[in-house]
Parts: structure tokens; C-alpha cells; sequence
């Protein structure tokens, strides 16, 4: 009774996707090599690892914009600190913990203030990124050492390690989310906040911890952006904001029940990551880039909002 | 002498499942109070709706000043002269007083391109303190008013259109005695003005207070109309609960079979809803509590939950003073609460039927934090078939299932957790005749494995059904106790409505 089959609202996007590629590969010979093969992987694991992190704030029923601020104050204070002399792990365990809080204030001051997500992590974001900016003065700032030189260079299997790192956090937040109680009383928050409350779920407690895990991954991040980049440029996670967010929506728009989900948000990311790539590539000027990802952004909307009536009905 | 304003014949209006409204006529006549009366669910807010445009009836016709306007849209009818002022306030919280009533009528500037901000106070401030008697001031915010005020502002709404007829539902649930009052001197006023009013309440002594004509409904048939001065309190109370009802089957098998064993004792209780609540509840017994909308029910099971705090008194739970300060301490103790909003409160509509029940009892089918979804499947699946939830499985999401197969769900999450006392508000709202049944012999088995369960039910056949002993409430507080082999109808909507002296 359970079909697992396509649904006509995934048609489109799976169409539009799969007709993208054979054009991208059509027209520009280079699209399918190896090399920008893992270029685009590179580039979409910027995406995806925040998109994670804002996919479970939302799915508890929350919204946050700060991650930018957060992978960047993140970023600099490793490299600040690696050279300073600290050593990579203290780094590494002192810059996680200040994510963490960082995105754990936003829970606190929205539950305990009742402030609008929206507002308050606009207010946050503007924080961290000034923090980010004192720190950096603005400038492009890049680690001493060999730490993050020897992760850049590494070569697990053909891909680079912050490939693996993207890939190994999928398969573990996947796991989380669909096998644990945590996941579950995630979703359970965000799905019917006052049916969780009546079955003893502490339903604020969660929200500081989805905020938390956000801010895990935002860690995640900037880990990837200090060791590819050889540094971090300033604003670097902000320029790319728009295209987390727009991976979330889009991995629940791909969903089967409509849901946000990690695997959704990772094709979302993956999509962004491929059209972008694929574009460029086939020569469409940059001038011309963002209009036609926002037309197949449309177009894919479209295809999945005309849900009723396409859907499987039981009763 | 008498001009009729509004006549309504033969309307008749059906839902899935249910006849609304049948065969219906009514008439109103010009500067005529009358009151609708009769139970929850008995056809008066339908006749409201069909009347104001809201749901267009199947048979019948509607007449204004002579005039068909059967298949009117709201918008139409409101044209037409026909407003209805609705409990739940519809203003917008960061508007003026003068905007909000002017809202849609907004007089213009000369050049007609802006809202002359001038005229729109001062209309509205003429309205407010020549028709309404009243002194707020137009440029206060809504969100600043009370209830009593903010009322006062939808009826100002309501009279920029100048409307013929003006229908009220239930103003009265929200307002203190002298508001009260104040309330009725403008209902009056309308009156004498020449504006027709239709008033639904449940509180007797307004009705009499205020109306001079009473319509009775039952099941969806209109079965008096009675002049306020040719009737008393008895008779339209009689009129409501009909003579029918009184031979129901008695499904509930093990009636009486429980010990007189105290499972759950509140002595004084009390908070800001609820005060004086004594009561005891016995393992295996099913207490109703019985009473109007907002008579405290619902606020005394949030407070046994966890969800408001106990303020006065003692609770006892198996014979331990308990302190229930969270509902996850309310499961500790044994306790289960299923709300009346199912939708709302009750199951995660994107959740399978498996994880909607497990949900309280995840930490038990799982080992270090990973859920075991065999184990979830088997308790769901054994769920399934003791409630008979009609699902092709437990992975069925349950946004699939009808109203109540998801009511099943919410029981069965309960009934997993092997509770000892279960709290259930209005557990068959909006299910089929089927279901209920059905979902009445699961309470009864549920009773004869020793739980013991507290009822909200506004319906008098679950009442004589399923409970042992039933309490009336009025106002926050335990006005009588019947036990269930001597209640009728009659005497429970007395003791509910508040008029037991006079009869």
C-alpha cells in the first residue's frame, strides 16, 4: 500500500533539472569533466551545509537569517586564533562553542522575549557580521601554518576533504532527523506546537536546540570556507544567503508530503550548485545568471504548487 | 402594524452527514428583539449564516422588505442592510477606533484621491457618541480598548452601513454585569430607532431581560416561538431538551462497576477560571462534567494537565498530594489529555499514524536515543486493530484519514501509554454516528482495565451513555452532582443555564 513513486508535483523539477543537464553537457564540453564536476560539489557544499542548519530551524518552526554572521564571526576568530599561536583543536573545540551560542542567544531571546524570528535574527546577523568585520577590519584574512593548508590539499578517494566533510554531515544529520527522538520531537514542535506540548514534549527547550544545531553546522562551514578559501573573505557566507534560503524552500517544494527535510535541502543546494555552475559554463553571461536561475526557479514553483488533485487521497 | 422586515421559508441546509437546518421558517419584524435559543449544534448559528449570506441554503427563500434576496453573497446582504456582529472580534488590533469603523466607508477627499482623515473622526466620533452614547475616543487604538469597549466599536462598525437588521451572537460571553447592561441600553436604543435584532444567547436571563420574542431550535428544526411575556424559563427549557432522548440504549456495559476507590481528589481547588472545585474520581469510573461554553470545564482539565497553574486547594493523585506543574509531569503521574481541537492540539497532521502515537512514549521504543520503528510499528500496528482504525497502515500519514479514524490516532496514543486517568474534551466533535459508538466502547473497555476517565461533553446522550456520575458547571465552579441513572435533560441544562431557583 505504501507507493514509493514519483509524484506528478516532482515531475517538473526532476524534468527541468534532468533537461538542464543534458543541455549544460551539449554545450559546453568542459560542464561533465571530472574537474568541475568537483568544482560544483565544492561549491554547492557551501550551500548545503547552512541550508542544513536553517532547514531544522525550520522545520521546529523558527526562521533564521544570522548563520551568515555566525559562519563568518566563526571563520575569523579561527584564523585569528591559529594565528595567534593557539593550537588547530583548541581552535577548532573554542570557535564551536562561540557558534553554538551564538545561535543559541537567537532561541533564547525569541522564546523568552517572544521577539519575531525574523526580527530578532536580522538583529543578530547585523551583530555577528559587525563582529566579523571588527575582527577582520574588512579585509581579506588568511591563516599561518599548515592546518588548514594540509585539509585543502587532501585527497580522500579522488575528493577533497571538505567534500567528504559535506557528505559525511548529510548522512549524519539524515540520521538524526529520521531515527532519532531528537529529530522526531524536531518535527513534532514544528509540526503542531501545542500537540507537542500535550504530549510533555518540552517544546522551547527544542527550539534552543534546533537554533544550536544551526549553529553546529554553521561551524561546519566556516571550517570549509577557512580551509578552501585559505582564508575568508569578508561577507563571504552573506553573498551567498539567498541561495541557502532558496535551497530550503526548494528541497521542500521536491519533497514527497511538502516538508522541509536535510535530503531536500541538500538537492536544493545541489540544484542552485549545478544551474549556477552550468550556466556560467555554457556562457551565459553573468549579467544574465541570476535572471534565468529566478525564471527555472518560477517555473519549478509552479509545477509544484498545482498539488491537488495530484496527490494520492486515502480515506 | 406589525411590518415584517425579514422572513425566512421553508430554508433548509445539509452538511456531510448532517441535516442543519430543516424545513425552517422564520420572520423578524421591523424594531423586534428576538432571541434564538436551543442547544449546541441545534441550527441557530446556520440560520445566522444562511441569513447573513455566508452559506447558501438548498431549499427555501429568504425575503427582505419583500424582496428575494435568497442567493445573496455576504457582501450583497450587508448591502441589503443586514449586519451580524460575530463572538470572536474580527478589528485590526493597530488601527484607530475611527478606522476600524470606518473601515470600507472611508469619506474622501475632494479630490477623491485621499481619505480625509478629518471627516472620517469626526463621522465616526458622531456615530460613537450620538448613537452609541459612548466616549471613546475615536483616535484611540483598538489594542488599547478592553472587550467591553472593542464591542462597542464593532456595533459602531455595524451602524455606518445602516443596517435594517442587526444580528448579535452571543455578545455577552465576554462581559461583565454593568457592561452588560450598558450593552442592552444600546440594544434598545437600536430599537426604538426602527433596526431589527436577532440575539442568540444561552443565558436565560438576558433573554428575558431583553427580547420580545423567543424562537426555540431543535435539531435543526425551529420548534416555538413564543412571545417573552406568554412563556416562562420551564417551558422554553422543556421546549429545548424535547421529550424525545429518553429511551438511548444503555451501550456503556459495565456501568457501575466501579470501586469506590479514589484515584484523583481535588479539595477547594481553585485559580484565576476555575474556584471551589471538590470533587473525587474513582478508578474505573467515568465522571462527566457538563456546562456552557466557558463554564470552566475546559479550564479545570488544563489545570488537572499541568497547562494553568493550581492556585487554592489540594490535589490528590492515587492518594499523593501532587503538584502537576507541566503536562509532562501530568504523564508521569499517569495522566492522559486529549483536547477538543484535534487539529489543533491533538495529532501532527505531517506525522504517520505510528509516529502520531508513539509520540508520548518515543524514550520506550527506543534504545540511546534511536528510534526502534519496528518496535513503533508493532505497538502502532496492534493500535490499529484493537481501535479498528480504517488505514491501509500505521506509515499512513495522517492528513489521509477522516475525522474520526484521526481521533482513533489520538486515543490510541493515549492508550499506549497505559494510562491510569485519562482527560477527554468533547472526544467525538465532528464524527460521524459510527465512530462514535465506536469510540464510546473503547472508553467503556478502557474502564473495565481499571482507567478511569474525566468527560467534557456538551451532549446529554453521552452523558446518559457512558457516565457514572456527572457535575454541572456554572462559572467556574461545581454547581451539582447527579448520578447518571437519575439525570434527565431537563434538569441538567437548568442546573447549567442557571435558572434551578425559579423552577
Amino acid at each position: 500500500m505504501t507507493k514509493k513513486r514519483i509524484q506528478s508535483t516532482q515531475i517538473l523539477p526532476i524534468g527541468i533539472f534532468v533537461v538542464c543537464f543534458i543541455i549544460f553537457s551539449l554545450f559546453s564540453h568542459s560542464f561533465l569533466s571530472l574537474y568541475n564536476m568537483k568544482s560544483v560539489m565544492e561549491l554547492v557544499t557551501f550551500v548545503a551545509l547552512p541550508a542544513m542548519g536553517l532547514a531544522i530551524v525550520m522545520l521546529t518552526g523558527y526562521f533564521d537569517l544570522s548563520f551568515v554572521g555566525v559562519i563568518g564571526v566563526s571563520s575569523v576568530l579561527m584564523i585569528e586564533l591559529v594565528n595567534a599561536g593557539v593550537p588547530p583543536v583548541l581552535v577548532l573545540v573554542i570557535a564551536l562553542i562561540a557558534s553554538v551560542l551564538m545561535e543559541a542567544l537567537n532561541g533564547f531571546l525569541i522564546i523568552r522575549f517572544k521577539i519575531h524570528p525574523w526580527l530578532c535574527t536580522i538583529a543578530t546577523m547585523l551583530i555577528y557580521l559587525g563582529l566579523e568585520k571588527a575582527v577582520s577590519k574588512g579585509d581579506y584574512i588568511s591563516p599561518q601554518g599548515e592546518f588548514f593548508n594540509a585539509v585543502r590539499f587532501s585527497n580522500i578517494l579522488g575528493l577533497s576533504a571538505v567534500i567528504w566533510i559535506m557528505i559525511i554531515t548529510v548522512l549524519i544529520m539524515i540520521v538524526i532527523m529520521s531515527k532519532t527522538t531528537l529529530g522526531t520531537y524536531l518535527y513534532a514542535t514544528g509540526g503542531n506546537r501545542e500537540a507537542a506540548k500535550k504530549v510533555g514534549i518540552n517544546v522551547d527547550k527544542y527550539a534552543i536546540i534546533a537554533y544550536s544545531t544551526a549553529g553546529v553546522l554553521s561551524w561546519v562551514s566556516s571550517f570549509c570556507y577557512v580551509s578552501q578559501l585559505s582564508g575568508y573573505p569578508p561577507e563571504a557566507a552573506y553573498i551567498n544567503q539567498l541561495e541557502v534560503i532558496l535551497a530550503v524552500f526548494f528541497g521542500m517544494a521536491l519533497s514527497r508530503k511538502g516538508v522541509i527535510n536535510i535530503w531536500g535541502a541538500f538537492l536544493g543546494a545541489a540544484y542552485v550548485g549545478f544551474l549556477a555552475s552550468g550556466l556560467g559554463l555554457m556562457g551565459v553571461s553573468s549579467y544574465w545568471i541570476k535572471l534565468v536561475e529566478g525564471l527555472l526557479v518560477v517555473f519549478v514553483i509552479l509545477g509544484t504548487s498545482m498539488k491537488n488533485g495530484s496527490l494520492v487521497q486515502l480515506d | 402594524m406589525t411590518e415584517k422586515v425579514l422572513e425566512v421559508r421553508n430554508l433548509s441546509k445539509s452538511f456531510p452527514g448532517v441535516k442543519a437546518l430543516k424545513q425552517v421558517d422564520f420572520h423578524l419584524n421591523k424594531g423586534e428583539i428576538r432571541t434564538l435559543v436551543g442547544k449546541n449544534g441545534a441550527g441557530k448559528s446556520t440560520l445566522i449564516k444562511s441569513i447573513t449570506g455566508i452559506y447558501q441554503q438548498e431549499e427555501g427563500q429568504i425575503f427582505l422588505n419583500g424582496e428575494d434576496v435568497s442567493h445573496f453573497s455576504p457582501e450583497k446582504m450587508s448591502h441589503a442592510g443586514v449586519e451580524a456582529i460575530y463572538q470572536e472580534n474580527d478589528l485590526i488590533p493597530y488601527f484607530t477606533v475611527g478606522e476600524s469603523i470606518m473601515l470600507n466607508s472611508e469619506p474622501r477627499t475632494s479630490s477623491s484621491l485621499f481619505i480625509n482623515k478629518k471627516a472620517l473622526y469626526a463621522a465616526s466620533q458622531r456615530i460613537l457618541t450620538e448613537e452609541l452614547n459612548s466616549t471613546i475616543d475615536p483616535r484611540t487604538l483598538i489594542r488599547e480598548l478592553n472587550v467591553s469597549q472593542q464591542q462597542i466599536v464593532q456595533i459602531a462598525k455595524n451602524l455606518v452601513k445602516k443596517p435594517k437588521v442587526l444580528i448579535f451572537d452571543e455578545p455577552t460571553a465576554a462581559l461583565s454585569a454593568k457592561e452588560i447592561d450598558n450593552l442592552f441600553a444600546i440594544i434598545r436604543d437600536l430599537k426604538t430607532r426602527g433596526v431589527s435584532i436577532i440575539y442568540i444567547s444561552h443565558r436565560f436571563d438576558e433573554v428575558f431581560a431583553l427580547a420580545d420574542s423567543i424562537t426555540v431550535f431543535r435539531d435543526g428544526m425551529k420548534v416555538a416561538d413564543k412571545d417573552v411575556r406568554e412563556t416562562t424559563h420551564k417551558e422554553i427549557i422543556e421546549i429545548m431538551a424535547g421529550e424525545d432522548g429518553v429511551e438511548i440504549s444503555r451501550e456503556r456495559s459495565h456501568r457501575k462497576a466501579f470501586t469506590e476507590e479514589s484515584v484523583l481528589t481535588m479539595a477547594d481547588g481553585g485559580n484565576s477560571f476555575i474556584s471551589g472545585i471538590s470533587f473525587e474520581l474513582n478508578r474505573g469510573e467515568i465522571l462527566g462534567f457538563f456546562g456552557g461554553e466557558g463554564a470552566g470545564q475546559q479550564k479545570l482539565a488544563q489545570t488537572l494537565y499541568g497547562m494553568l497553574p493550581l492556585e487554592t486547594g489540594d490535589l490528590r493523585v492515587f492518594g499523593k498530594p501532587a503538584v502537576i506543574t507541566s503536562p509532562s509531569k501530568a504523564i508521569e503521574l499517569g495522566l492522559g489529555y486529549i483536547p477538543r481541537n484535534r487539529k489543533e492540539e491533538g495529532v501532527v497532521m505531517d506525522f504517520s499514524i505510528q509516529e502520531n502515537i508513539t509520540l508520548p512514549i518515543l524514550p520506550q521504543v527506543s534504545s540511546h536515543g534511536f528510534i526502534q520503528r519496528s518496535k513503533e510499528a508493532g505497538i502502532a500496528l496492534k493500535q490499529l486493530q484493537d481501535l479498528a482504525i480504517k488505514a491501509p497502515g500505521t506509515f499512513t500519514n495522517v492528513r489521509n484519514l477522516s475525522g474520526g479514524n484521526q481521533q482513533k490516532v489520538v486515543l490510541s496514543r493515549w492508550i499506549a501509554t497505559a494510562p491510569k486517568i485519562l482527560i477527554l474534551d468533547y472526544p467525538t466533535i465532528g464524527i460521524d454516528i459510527k465512530a462514535k459508538s465506536e469510540i464510546y466502547r473503547i472508553l467503556d473497555r478502557l474502564t473495565e482495565n481499571g482507567v478511569s476517565i474525566i468527560l467534557i461533553t456538551p451532549e446529554f446522550e453521552e452523558i446518559q451513555v457512558l457516565c457514572d456520575r456527572v457535575l454541572v458547571m456554572r462559572q467556574g465552579r461545581i454547581v451539582k452532582e447527579f448520578a447518571s441513572h437519575d439525570i434527565s435533560e431537563k434538569e441538567l441544562l437548568l442546573h447549567a443555564i442557571g435558572v434551578s431557583d425559579e423552577y
